[in-house]
């Protein structure tokens, strides 16, 4: 996996712009807040200041000057944060009490000012400059904490924002890489597919998410697909042999035919037998266009209602015939009169007398043979079922592969598309086709999907 | 009869006309569409036998251009599209019958001679009559000699195709299409064992056999002659 790749993933470039946007809402908050929390402090200082202020005013007023300045005196200024100093003036300016050093606060007007203390650090104080009574009063309120705070939030705020920007950035990162091992694993199976590899498929895993849900969508695609190519190298040595077989046997009538021209009798028997070598080839040419032609129209939508009680009285009363004529039985159940599915009548009718047609002449004399259509929570459901020799679990699988046919099942005729085509119809309406063993016998059953069963 | 073979594949339409002429008709053939379709308008013709895919004007539209002037000559359209879209939109545009290629002659020459008698055909008819069996299309029952006979439904409705067509040859594949509406061929004796099953009903009750199976063609329905 490239670095590059990974960087110019979908993951990570989100997570570059989550954290600069995230940066950059941080700044406009960070200046606001400061701001704000320099505001709301410098309120509360002056507050402060205010209430020193009235209480002086009040003890000059009840308690006398001695007081009053006594009280100056006392708080004067101390080293450590939260000092509050008084100073005291006369009408000259001369510090009368409170706090001795900050004669140069005297001067000016301005309320932030800042100088050294004893100790050669540099404070900064809150000077709120009033008169009381007849003196001129100031009182300054460290502003220390204030800077405590504020020096506090921005550390805070930095650090979150470094801290957010590495977990966005890694988490980024982390999930584009991820995501790009997902795609990699998917482009490794598709070069596969590509050389042949048939049964690769792209691994799906139980967090389901959107290159997950792809994924998945594209493994189904490679099933169809590889069910195609099984079917084509299947059919290209299956349809060789199948079309060969009457064709050779129609050559060699010619042939036959040619050379019995004299004896005329016998040269209509040879031409008839041609006839019906070429009827079968034609017919298997027919199955294999008609199975295309329905796999070709996956996409159109079906337009009949189609009643299964009828398609079941009707055909199964044809087939009933068929069946006593060679020996078999045939029992309708045909369901309730209401049960209808969305699908090609045409395509339905040609399908249940495909399986009515393997049911009714496979198998022993005796065979007995079920046709029900019933409905299901999971949707309505056409059943064929016989008593005669059944197919192997095994072999259930690949009977339905096109041509593909039971070694026994190979004398009898038949153009081996018969499941074939069921499946293909089935598939076309979206139903389920399962075959089991009936235990003696074969069932097959199809399913067609509740959301179109009425 | 006076029949137009109108079919750009010369070879097959040379087997097709030395079979008509064969069988005692006088047919034209033309390779163009425009061409079968001026036949049309200055012949009376009894059957017209026209190819879907023809150079100048293919099938359909000769066909609707033909029933537009009002034409009502019997068509009997060939083609190499067989499955039903295209066979309903053949009998759409005006044809009465269609048959896919490759056909055997005797299904062509089978659906030709159905389709001549269709203008004084048994079309509204409650009743339809071979020798001593008749058939009574409102009640849906059969008497032979007077007889009532018990039939199933497809029985009923395979007697009255073969009826309709009495002393014709009906093949197989018109049975499949017109009484079990099969657009395939369902490999299976479906025919043969219901003819079976009606002749034992029909037939062996009775001295004169009515029903007759004309060897790799189809049956045909008729009294003696």
């Amino acid at each position: 996996m490239d670095r590059g790749s990974v960087l110019s993933g979908g993951a990570f470039r989100a997570a570059v712009y989550a954290t600069t946007i995230f940066l950059a809402t941080s700044l406009a908050v960070a200046l606001a807040g400061y701001r704000f929390i320099q505001l709301s402090q410098i309120d509360a200082i002056r507050d402060e200041g205010n209430v020193i202020v009235q209480m002086l005013t009040r003890l000059l007023e009840e308690e006398g000057q001695d007081a009053f300045l006594g009280q100056a005196d006392r708080m004067i200024w101390r080293p450590g944060p939260g000092t509050r100093f008084v100073s005291v003036y006369d009408g000259e300016w001369k510090p009368m009490a409170g706090a001795i050093d900050p004669a140069a606060l005297a001067d000016g007007s301005r309320s932030f000012v800042s100088f050294e203390d004893e100790a050669g650090d540099t404070r900064d104080f809150y000077v709120l400059r009033t008169t009381i009574g007849a003196f001129p009063v100031l009182v300054g309120i460290d502003l220390a904490i204030v800077a405590r705070i504020e020096s506090v939030f921005l550390r805070t705020l930095l650090a979150i924002a470094f801290v957010m920007t590495l977990v966005f950035i890694a988490l980024g990162y982390l999930a584009s890489r991820a995501a790009q091992r997902k795609l990699d694993a998917m482009g490794a199976v598709l070069d596969q597919v590509a050389d042949g590899n048939m049964e690769a498929r792209i691994p799906v895993h139980a967090s389901n998410d959107q290159i997950d849900r792809v994924a998945s969508r594209i493994n189904g695609q490679l099933d169809r697909l590889s069910v195609l190519q099984a079917a084509r190298s299947n059919s290209a040595a299956a349809v060789a042999h199948d079309l060969k077989r009457p064709l050779g046997r129609a050559m060699l009538r010619v042939d036959q035919a040619v050379a019995a021209a004299d004896g005329e009798a016998v040269a209509i028997d040879v031409v008839e037998d041609l006839r019906e070598d070429l009827v079968r080839l034609g017919s298997v040419f027919d199955s294999v266009l008609r199975i295309a032609r329905i796999g070709a129209a996956w996409g159109e939508r079906l337009r009949d209602r189609v009643s299964l009680h009828a398609l079941v009285q009707d055909l199964g009363e044809t087939y009933q015939v068929v069946a006593e004529e060679t020996g078999r039985r045939l029992d309708l159940d045909p369901g309730p009169a209401d049960l209808t599915v969305m699908g090609d009548a045409g395509m339905l009718t040609q399908m249940l007398a495909n399986l009515l047609q393997n049911a009714v002449t496979h198998g022993p004399a005796g065979n007995r043979v079920t046709l029900t259509a019933r409905r299901e929570d999971a949707g309505a459901v056409l059943e064929v079922a016989d008593t005669g020799p059944g197919i192997p679990q095994d072999d259930i699988d690949r009977v339905v592969a096109p041509f593909a046919r039971r070694d026994t099942a190979r004398t009898t005729e038949g153009n081996g598309l018969g499941l074939t085509l069921v499946k293909a119809v089935a598939d076309r309406h979206c139903a389920a086709l399962d075959l089991t063993d009936a235990k003696p016998g074969l069932r097959v059953t199809v399913t067609f999907p509740a959301v179109w069963t009425r | 009869m006076k029949i137009l073979l109108a079919e750009d594949d010369t070879q097959m339409a040379r087997f097709v006309l030395a079979g008509l002429e064969e069988e005692g008709h006088v047919v034209d053939h033309v390779t163009d569409g425009r061409d079968a379709l001026t036949w049309c308008m200055f012949n009376d013709g009894d059957v017209v036998v026209l190819d879907r895919m023809m150079p100048g004007m293919d099938g359909l539209s000769v066909v609707k251009a033909m029933r537009a002037a009002g034409k009502s000559t019997p068509v009997l359209m060939l083609t190499a599209l067989g499955d039903v879209d295209h066979r309903v939109e053949g009998l759409k545009a005006g044809a009465d019958d269609y048959l896919a290629k490759p056909f055997h002659f005797s299904e062509l020459l089978a659906r030709v001679v159905a389709l001549t008698r269709r203008k004084t055909d048994t079309g509204d008819v409650a009743e339809l009559r071979v020798h001593d069996l008749t058939l009574d299309l409102l009640s849906r029952t059969a008497r032979r000699q007077g007889r009532r006979i018990d039939l199933q439904t497809k029985e009923f409705t395979l007697l009255e195709a073969l009826m309709r067509h009495a002393g014709r040859v009906v093949t197989r594949t018109m049975l499949l299409e017109r009484v079990w509406n099969f657009n395939f061929d369902p490999n299976t004796s479906v025919v043969e064992t219901h003819v079976s099953r009606l002749r034992s009903k029909i037939d062996k009750p009775f001295d004169v056999a009515l029903i007759h199976t004309i060897r790799n063609t189809g049956y045909s329905i008729h009294g003696p002659r």
